[in-house]
């Protein structure tokens, strides 16, 4: 039973059966019994309530991911328009992960899918870095073989890790973006898909 | 927010087919001074004690429930109170 902000009714039980009595003023007949009714109150924990008074419920378990090491995921879709300029506004991929973290990525993957109007031809790589900063690189720049990243068709796409070269204080509490080496032309509805996997490490 | 578990109740018996098939009012509380019973039983819901979950929000309550009928009307008083107690058990028919 669910009475929307109230609370909601988990459990009720008769603990005492009605019992016929007889008003002494009115003479109005009564039957009085007893049931014990449990209710969830409505303010159940939500991830940006405090645990105590220093962090949310989401700071606490990320903070106990952190600590455990625990690979995460994160899928992410991009738009045509997105994917046009990626270049002068690089994507968010993984959000920052707090101060005092970096974040590493272990593996991704993404996929292009071809809308009906094609892209215009031009020489846009992609790659994912630290806070969408293309020298501060996380993967291999990718589209296959030279030719533009939005130029391609329904493919799996696999993005190569690279050797990490970035600073510490490049990383540090920095988001990962996907980033082209230039924008794109004005054409083309494809959209392109990242699956990402990584951790969270505190320094 | 701590939920009023008397409100919530008197909802769910208002809400109740059963308890609407009787024409029988539900008060929180007392029963109102012109509560008139030619106008059909009447079910009163009291919050009794009970206890709070020391960790999650729930509270675990004692509700007192009285249905209320005319002189000698003792088996319509019973009807409305076991209108009350099906709908508490999660019967709707």
């Amino acid at each position: 039973v669910s009475f929307g902000s109230d609370g909601r009714v988990l459990s009720s039980l008769e603990t005492v059966i009605g019992q016929d009595l007889i008003d002494f003023d009115s003479g109005w007949t009564t039957v009085l019994g007893f049931f014990t009714v449990k209710v969830l109150e409505a303010s159940v924990p939500s991830l940006t309530d405090y645990v105590d008074n220093s962090q949310t419920v989401k700071q606490y378990v990320d903070s106990q991911l952190v600590s455990a090491g625990t690979v995460k995921t994160l899928h992410v879709s991009l738009t045509a328009s997105q994917l046009k300029s990626l270049n002068s506004s690089p994507v968010e991929i993984i959000p920052a992960p707090g101060a005092g973290r970096i974040l590493n990525v272990i593996a991704a993957v993404g996929k292009f899918t071809t809308g009906v109007e094609a892209f215009d031809q031009n020489n846009s790589d992609a790659v994912l870095a630290y806070a969408g900063d293309p020298t501060n690189p996380i993967s291999l720049e990718f589209g296959p073989d030279g030719t533009a990243l939005v130029d391609q068709l329904s493919v799996f796409e696999p993005i190569n890790i690279a050797i990490n070269t970035v600073g510490v204080s490049n990383m540090a509490n920095q988001n990962v973006s996907l980033v082209a080496t230039s924008d794109a032309g004005p054409h083309g509805d494809g959209t392109f898909e990242v699956w990402i996997w990584y951790t969270v490490t505190s320094l | 927010v701590s939920v009023d578990v008397t409100k919530i109740v008197v909802a769910w018996l208002t809400q109740s087919s059963l308890v609407q098939a009787l024409n029988a009012s539900v008060h929180g509380g007392t029963l109102p001074e012109s509560y008139d019973p030619a106008n059909g039983p009447a079910l009163v819901v009291t919050l009794a004690g009970g206890s709070s979950h020391t960790l999650i929000p729930e509270q675990d309550t004692r509700v007192q429930i009285r249905a209320w009928s005319g002189v000698n009307k003792f088996l319509t008083a019973r009807a409305a109170y076991n209108a009350a107690r099906d709908t508490m058990h999660q019967r709707t028919t």
